[in-house]
């Protein structure tokens, strides 16, 4: 099967279905190469997959979908008379208004990167042979399970607004785990990698995840207090995702469930924080010409100098305040589309990781924490455990710390807590971000 | 769809493999979701895929399509063996090194009278939207949620020793949660019924009274005390029984976590590790569980009986696990879909009723407690360490061996093997059930099964509560 022969066939298919108001095929093809390593190379694996999501509407505003994978051509044809069935099935929708009609491109640079695309099972090996040659550098560090993805990804889109979209994209996802042992303790460290290249720095992945391992081997708990903090780089995007991702989601907002709903134009954050949900961004993990609606992306931002500015929407949560769509529609082909950031990146400051560290009197440097993810967008507690940090103390990294649970709240901090910004931007799931220097969170400790 | 797996073999073996499997799979499935009334998700979808593992220079290979042109065919036999070929020159294992098995021919099918495929989607949104709705009893119901399911999983096996297997599963399921808020309390209670049969399920259990059920669960829940935390004789309900002996005991004795050295009992088979009312059991086909009468290595399921009498037994293997092991391969190989690697994973895993009846674990009891499962369920377990710490359902006080007040939010945690230890009375009933809206997960693979048990008293088990 040719992916853009099988796109045409559904725009055929689609424009010649009697008794539809709307529609619109997702097509979705994935060639993904998954490599497993430990002590040497556990297993690769190589998949490929074409699926496509029906969304047809019916009776003005009966919405229906369903989707599947394409074996041979003549699929399409089945695929959009189910999803018509269960249109047909389906209450009206009173706020549907239509899908999208904005439907166009931008123009990005950095989505598809040619060796990426064309990665071989010898390129694969090769890279499991350097893993192999450095792990086996290390004395008391092992390795432990770790995982590299590679995916190359078509995405079409038809309408029957006479919309027909190709793109393909690259991406590279890479998580490795090192375990020290002394005596009968063992502690683990991690460090991981995203990109839209063929570039995972091997030797950097390991020797992070080694020495955060030897790190947690040493870290012990201090004595609860109030102390200022450093959210490591990784860390941050880890905060700033959970925080934000879904908070300035439309959805959430018309659904009551997000803090910011009715506070755009107010200033929310101090003057420092600026972020812009980048959907152009060169390289960029959510980069794409398009939205997974079909309408462009932008740049366009979030937070300017502390003020509320916008929220990210597809067509739906656009359409239900007579808005457009602001091309953030996101989502899989077995899956309707909702709103969500494509690279949430905060401004960068102008210091070095190492002057940050260098203006803590006493504080402690987060690299990792566990449950995170657990924290409460809704009323701003942040939550988590820390499993490699360390302390400072005049300016200097002393030791390391782990087991203590630091709290504070989010929209204290963004409003007086933020020092100062690194410029040490990293990529993260859906956000970038540099380091961040608190004035204060409550460590609980012994 | 036999014709493309044996050319699929037979494109394999031309390229010098030693072994090769190929794995086709068609699975449908529909989730209906309705929330205060309304249908707030509708979502039907059809995966069907071809899976190839091979084996060649003592390497493993596999790739997998959903192409089915004859160009993707070749490729995806191509990508198996190249990987393979390559893996097996960095990473070298003898052939020998997969236990051999015997050749089967086989055809199971879990019994259905109604394809859930054949009914219209009318029915069933009326079928969820009567139940969602009926579940909203009093004001005092802040939120009925209600989830719909129904899969069919149709699975070939074909390997180059010249089995042949087909497995036909059908499930539906219904889910409810309740939300009650009184005196602004707010108390969440949810649970669900599934079954691998098909759509006829609906008639045997009426989905309005089960989500009746759990809103009144929660009525009478959200202002009742929360137990106090402490150490007490407890009776543990099969669900509750069925998450602790799965999560806690279930996962210990998966052959690789074993044959890794990453669980607690390995180095214990042949010892005493519970009481001598403990045995435990993995199935795969038992009444109310999953339907497993073979992995997807082509091997039957066998009645794995890993614990007999408080000793351990034996441990769940695939066909690579069972030769590190020196045991014969259980059944225990199983993938989530064509597209992955089978891993050694349980199927239906419970303890063996014995014969106390539910007044006779209780009458001793002088201060204690009866926790139920149903309503809540979920917790962690960590298979080094061997702790495990369960949040259960509503459950109630024992007093003078009779049973008392409600309590909620409880937690119960402690230590596997002390806690197998522990178990001083096992009852006379029994009950197994499974779930179409969860499934287990481990190593990003994510597979249906069964869990369950009688009424089981433990003597000494650390309640934490608010």
């Amino acid at each position: 099967m040719i992916f853009e022969d099988l796109v045409d066939k559904g725009l055929q298919k689609l424009n010649t279905v009697a008794g539809i108001t709307e529609g619109e095929l997702f097509f979705e093809e994935t060639t993904t190469w998954e490599l497993e390593l430990e002590k040497q190379i556990e297993s690769l694996k190589n998949a490929k997959r074409i699926g496509i999501g029906a969304r047809v509407i019916v009776d003005g505003r009966k919405v229906g979908f369903y989707s599947s994978t394409v074996n041979t051509p003549d699929d399409i044809e089945h695929i959009i008379n189910i999803a018509y069935k269960i249109a047909k099935a389906q209450k009206e929708d009173p706020d549907w208004v239509s899908l999208p009609k904005n439907i166009g491109q931008a123009r990005v640079e950095g989505i598809f990167d040619k060796k990426l695309a064309n990665v071989s099972v010898d390129d694969l090996m090769q890279l499991s042979h350097e893993y192999r040659d450095r792990i086996s550098e290390f004395k008391d560090i092992y390795p432990s399970r770790s995982n590299i993805e590679i995916d190359r990804c078509k995405v079409g889109i038809v309408t029957t607004y006479g919309a027909e979209l190709i793109k393909e994209e690259t991406g590279l996802v890479a998580w490795l785990r090192m375990v020290a042992k002394k005596g009968a303790k063992k502690a683990s460290g991690d460090e991981y990698w995203i990109s839209r290249r063929w570039d995972a720095p091997i030797e950097w992945l390991i020797g992070e995840a080694a020495r955060k391992a030897v790190l947690a081997l040493k870290a012990k708990k201090i004595q609860s207090a109030k102390m200022k903090v450093i959210w490591k780089n990784s860390f941050a995007t880890e905060v700033l995702n959970t925080m934000l991702s879904r908070s300035i989601s439309a959805e959430s907002v018309q659904k009551g469930r997000s803090p910011l709903a009715g506070k755009i134009g107010e200033k929310i954050a101090s003057d420092i924080f600026t972020i812009i949900d980048e959907g152009l961004r060169k390289w960029g993990i959510g980069t794409s010409p398009f939205d997974d609606e079909g309408v462009p992306q932008q740049n366009m931002v979030i937070f300017e100098k502390g003020v509320l500015k916008n929220f990210v929407y597809d067509s739906y949560t656009a359409h239900k305040e007579e808005k457009e769509s602001t091309g953030n529609a996101a989502r899989g082909y077995t899956s309707l589309p909702h709103p969500a950031p494509h690279n949430l990146v905060l401004k960068r400051g102008r210091y070095k990781l190492e002057t940050l560290i260098s203006n803590v009197e006493k504080g402690i440097l987060i690299e990792d924490a566990i449950g995170t993810w657990l924290s409460n967008p809704i009323s701003g507690e942040i939550n988590a455990t820390i499993t490699h940090g360390q302390l400072i103390e005049n300016g200097e990294l002393t030791k390391s710390v782990k087991g203590v649970i630091i709290r504070g709240n989010w929209f204290d901090i963004i409003k007086n807590g933020i020092e100062m910004i690194g410029n040490d931007v990293r990529a993260g799931i859906n956000v970038y971000s540099p380091s961040i220097l608190i004035s204060e969170m409550t460590i609980a400790g012994k | 769809m036999e014709d493309i797996l044996e050319r699929i073999i037979n494109l394999a073996l031309d390229m010098d493999v030693e072994y090769a499997d190929v794995r086709y799979q068609r699975f449908s499935s529909n989730l209906i979701i309705a929330d205060n009334g309304k249908i707030s998700f509708y979502e039907s979808n059809t995966l069907q895929g071809i899976g190839l593992r091979v084996f060649k220079y003592g390497g493993w290979g596999f790739s997998s399509t959903t192409d089915f042109d004859s160009d993707s065919i070749k490729r995806m036999v191509k990508n198996a063996v190249s990987i393979s070929e390559a893996v097996g020159s960095s990473a070298k294992r003898k052939r020998s090194e997969i236990v051999d098995v015997k050749t089967v021919h086989a055809k199971e099918k879990v019994s259905v009278k109604v394809d859930p495929m054949d009914i219209p989607p009318e029915e069933k949104i009326e079928l969820i939207l009567t139940a969602n709705k009926n579940a909203m009893i009093s004001e005092h119901i802040k939120n009925s949620y209600s989830r719909l399911g129904d899969f069919r999983d149709t699975r070939l096996f074909m390997n180059s020793e010249g089995s042949k297997i087909e497995v036909d599963v059908t499930m539906v399921g219904f889910m409810q949660m309740s939300v009650a808020k009184k005196n602004g309390e707010l108390e969440r209670v949810y649970s669900n019924k599934s079954y691998t049969k098909g759509f006829e399920f609906f008639k045997e259990i009426d989905a309005s009274d089960f989500a009746i059920k759990i809103s009144e669960l929660a009525l009478s829940a959200v202002n009742t005390q929360h137990a106090k935390p402490g150490e007490y004789p407890v009776v543990l309900d099969p669900k509750i029984i069925g998450l602790f002996v799965h999560e806690a005991m279930g996962h210990a004795t998966e052959g690789d976590l074993i044959s890794n050295n990453e669980s607690i009992l390995a180095n214990k088979l042949n010892k005493q590790i519970g009481s001598e009312l403990v045995t435990i059991v993995d199935d795969g086909r038992i009444e109310g569980g999953y339907f497993v009468p073979y992995d997807d290595e082509g091997v039957k399921k066998v009645r794995t009986i890993t614990v007999e009498n408080g000793i351990l037994k034996a441990f769940l293997t695939s066909r690579e696990t069972a030769y590190l092991l020196e045991m014969s391969p259980s059944g225990n190989g199983r993938a989530q879909n064509y597209e992955n690697l089978p891993i050694v994973r349980q199927t239906n895993y419970f303890i063996e009723p014995r014969d106390f009846s539910f007044e006779e674990l209780i009458e001793d009891i002088k201060e204690g407690y009866y926790i139920k499962g149903e309503g809540a369920g979920g917790g962690q377990v960590d298979v080094g360490q061997g702790t495990f710490t369960f949040q259960t359902g509503p459950s109630y006080i024992i007093r003078n061996g009779e049973l008392g007040e409600m309590v909620r939010g409880t937690i119960i945690s402690g230590d596997i093997l002390t806690t197998l230890k522990s178990i001083d009375g096992v009852g006379k009933d029994f009950h197994i059930s499974t779930s179409i809206f969860g499934g287990c997960g481990k190593q990003g693979q994510s597979v249906k099964v069964g869990d369950g048990g009688p009424h089981v008293r433990v003597s000494k088990m650390v309640i934490g509560g608010r």
